[in-house]
């Protein structure tokens, strides 16, 4: 897509509930399969992302917009990251879809570690309780699997 | 009644939402992504939560195993438990259903098992990164397709026994880590060393050389060398370091002198840190050897801007009467504290004519030997280029207002024509009266200095700029005074020292 213009390029976003974003291409085009369709030339002036909520898309502008900045220090967008998951899990699980969707690898990646930092080293049953999953284990076979992986049930926190 | 029931309703979509399993609906792939993130174990111990995370973690594309988590039940003891931790890696390596490792990383000090079988397995599964920390010896090297593993990126190895084969082919490898390596042969580290075409970070802590170093890598952008504590001072062995780096950026050296210096290309080097390993009598005795040498090392990196000296090199240097080349380009330099004081400051001053920032942060002092250490402080017969021209901050730290130290001061404020800030740090001890005591005396000294330097010379061309003295107690005040026309206000000087003085009482010490 070579351009000769020197004006800023917008892009024009379409969420699953029909509302417009314009942004300008160059944080667009983090999103690789945003990237993939401009570059295809398979989409015209407006995008589609149906599976993309604009509740999700201001959140996912946001993180664009600060990591197309190339003038802040790698300190202060870790600090910007870690800030920006600082969200609840319902939210953090959004996110993950919209970026895997997106292909935003690096939005994945600290939302996914999010996720895991809570998991871990916590016990099975808080794990249950917080993410809401249903045991549907028979004592007996709960009994087996822990047999099995005998060195991963020792020592975990205090829930 | 209509409206409670909605309310309820409402509550109740609320309260579902909330306990909805959100984690369980993701894609496998999804939470086979998020199971990465976690030791190994962790992802592991999600087995047991219900039966769609059965075979979950099998999906996992890292691997990290730490024997360290071993826990010790009082039932069993530590043999059982390593038993249970080889079992465990065995039977995930077996059942991990991913073709592609993504990161490797294993800390294992047992012995009961050879960790190459593991190392292997993720190899196989074109691993891009490999972190091992391990406790093996001789009998037990990695095994050579580490090295020849093109897929690798990142290799980080703590506590090994390394012999390189003759054909090294990695041809992704970007970082490489090695810590209390020890290779076969000197050759053997050099065909690592010089067959990483990709290789921008390179970091090698306690591992020792026989004869030679030698590094020549062409996309090197960082070298950490960090190996002095590992000798025994008394046999450190006399070798001979090589380095080609046409894109190296950093220097990190913390190494005895070599007994020979081969510093090829390193004209993109912008900072260096030399912390040159300080042995008496290994310099004294063969005082030329290492002078020579040692200013080689100095030509060789003699682009810098930025470098920074400790005082076990100032010391080193000289010891071996070091005849410092010009270092062109340098505009900030740092120097730490030496037990042969500052007899090498003359010298360090007449070799950088562009200096704009000196820092001392350690200060001028090495508090240890107090009272009966002497700065060893000559002013230069000439007053350096730098001093003239170019001099612009000087950063003191742990400031103790001796008169010693205050004699430099002297030198500097008298003799750096171009000074725009002093920054003085004092750490005071002692009771409040003392402190104040010695706050007022460095503030009146200052002063003295300040006065006789400037306020006589009405051609002055400085007097017009700021003097900015910063005295820092202890980070609880910061002391800001800034006096414009050097050349008259007579008034600004004594409202400064009252300011030092009203800092000091009004403060909580």
């Amino acid at each position: 897509m070579a351009t000769t213009t020197t004006e800023t390029k917008m892009l024009t976003l379409c969420t699953s509930d029909k509302q417009q974003f314009q942004i300008e291409e160059t944080i667009a085009l983090q999103a690789v399969t945003i990237r993939n369709m401009v570059e295809d030339e398979c989409a015209s002036n407006v995008i589609p992302l149906p599976n993309v909520n604009s509740k999700i898309m201001i959140q996912i502008i946001e993180y664009l917009k600060k990591h197309v900045d190339s003038s802040v220090s790698k300190e202060d967008m870790e600090k910007f990251d870690s800030a920006f998951v600082e969200k609840k899990l319902s939210e953090i699980f959004d996110i993950i879809l919209a970026a895997n969707y997106l292909n935003i690898k690096n939005l994945l990646d600290i939302c996914c570690q999010r996720v895991a930092d809570v998991m871990k080293n916590k016990s099975p049953e808080w794990v249950r309780r917080t993410f809401n999953i249903v045991n549907d284990f028979t004592a007996e076979e709960e009994a087996k699997i822990r047999k099995e992986h005998e060195w991963a049930f020792e020592g975990v926190d205090e829930d | 009644m209509g409206s409670i029931s909605k309310r309820q309703k409402l509550f109740k979509a609320v309260n579902l939402k909330e306990t909805e399993d959100r984690i369980s609906n993701l894609p496998n792939s999804l939470i086979g992504h998020i199971l990465s993130f976690l030791p190994t174990k962790c992802a592991v111990r999600t087995s047991i939560l219900s039966t769609k995370w059965k075979q979950m973690w099998t999906l996992i594309s890292n691997l990290d195993f730490d024997s360290s988590q071993i826990s010790h039940p009082p039932q069993s003891n530590a043999d059982q438990c390593e038993k249970s931790f080889v079992k465990f890696v065995y039977r995930v390596l077996l059942l991990l259903k991913v073709s592609s490792v993504n990161k490797f990383r294993l800390s294992y000090s047992g012995t009961s098992v050879n960790v190459n079988d593991w190392v292997s397995a993720a190899l196989s599964r074109n691993g891009r990164e490999i972190d091992l920390s391990l406790n093996v010896g001789w009998s037990d090297l990695l095994p050579s397709d580490l090295f020849t593993c093109n897929t690798l990126v990142i290799l980080k190895l703590r506590f090994v026994a390394l012999s390189v084969p003759n054909l090294v082919c990695l041809q992704s490898l970007k970082t490489l880590h090695l810590e209390s390596a020890e290779f076969r042969d000197d050759e053997s580290r050099k065909r690592l060393f010089c067959s990483c075409p990709m290789l921008e970070d390179l970091v090698l802590i306690y591992c020792a050389w026989e004869n030679f170093l030698s590094i020549s890598a062409p996309a090197l952008k960082s070298l950490i060398i960090d190996c002095v504590t590992w000798y025994d001072c008394t046999e450190v062995p006399g070798y001979r370091f090589e380095l080609n780096a046409p894109s190296l950026l950093y220097l990190k050296y913390v190494e005895y002198v070599a007994e020979g210096y081969a510093m090829k290309n390193l004209h993109s080097l912008g900072r260096a840190h030399i912390d040159l390993g300080s042995s008496m009598d290994r310099l004294e005795v063969r005082r030329s050897v290492y002078g020579i040498s040692a200013a080689k090392l100095f030509q060789g990196i003699s682009n810098v801007h930025s470098l920074q000296l400790t005082g076990d090199s100032i010391e080193a240097l000289y010891l071996c009467r070091c005849k410092l080349p010009v270092l062109h380009n340098l505009t900030s330099l740092e120097l730490g504290v030496s037990m042969v004081g500052w007899q090498l400051l003359p010298d360090l001053l007449e070799s950088s004519p562009q200096l704009r920032t000196l820092v001392f942060e350690e200060g001028l002092l090495r508090t240890e030997f107090s009272m009966e250490y002497t700065l060893k402080w000559d002013p230069p017969q000439r007053v350096p280029a730098c001093l003239l021209f170019r001099l612009n901050i000087i950063d003191l730290g742990s400031f103790e207002g001796r008169q010693d130290e205050l004699k430099i001061v002297e030198y500097f404020l008298k003799n750096a024509k171009v000074l725009k800030t002093l920054r003085i740090s004092m750490q005071l001890f002692g009771n409040k009266e003392d402190q104040l005591e010695i706050a007022q005396a460095v503030g009146l000294f200052l002063l003295a200095i300040s006065l006789s330097t400037y306020t006589y010379d009405q051609d002055n061309d400085y007097s017009e700029e700021l003097l900015i003295c910063l005295v820092d107690f202890i980070g609880r005040w910061v002391v800001t005074v800034e006096i414009d026309d050097l050349g008259g206000k007579l008034g600004g000087f004594v409202w400064w020292i009252s300011l030092v003085v009203e800092a000091a009482i009004g403060g909580t010490w």
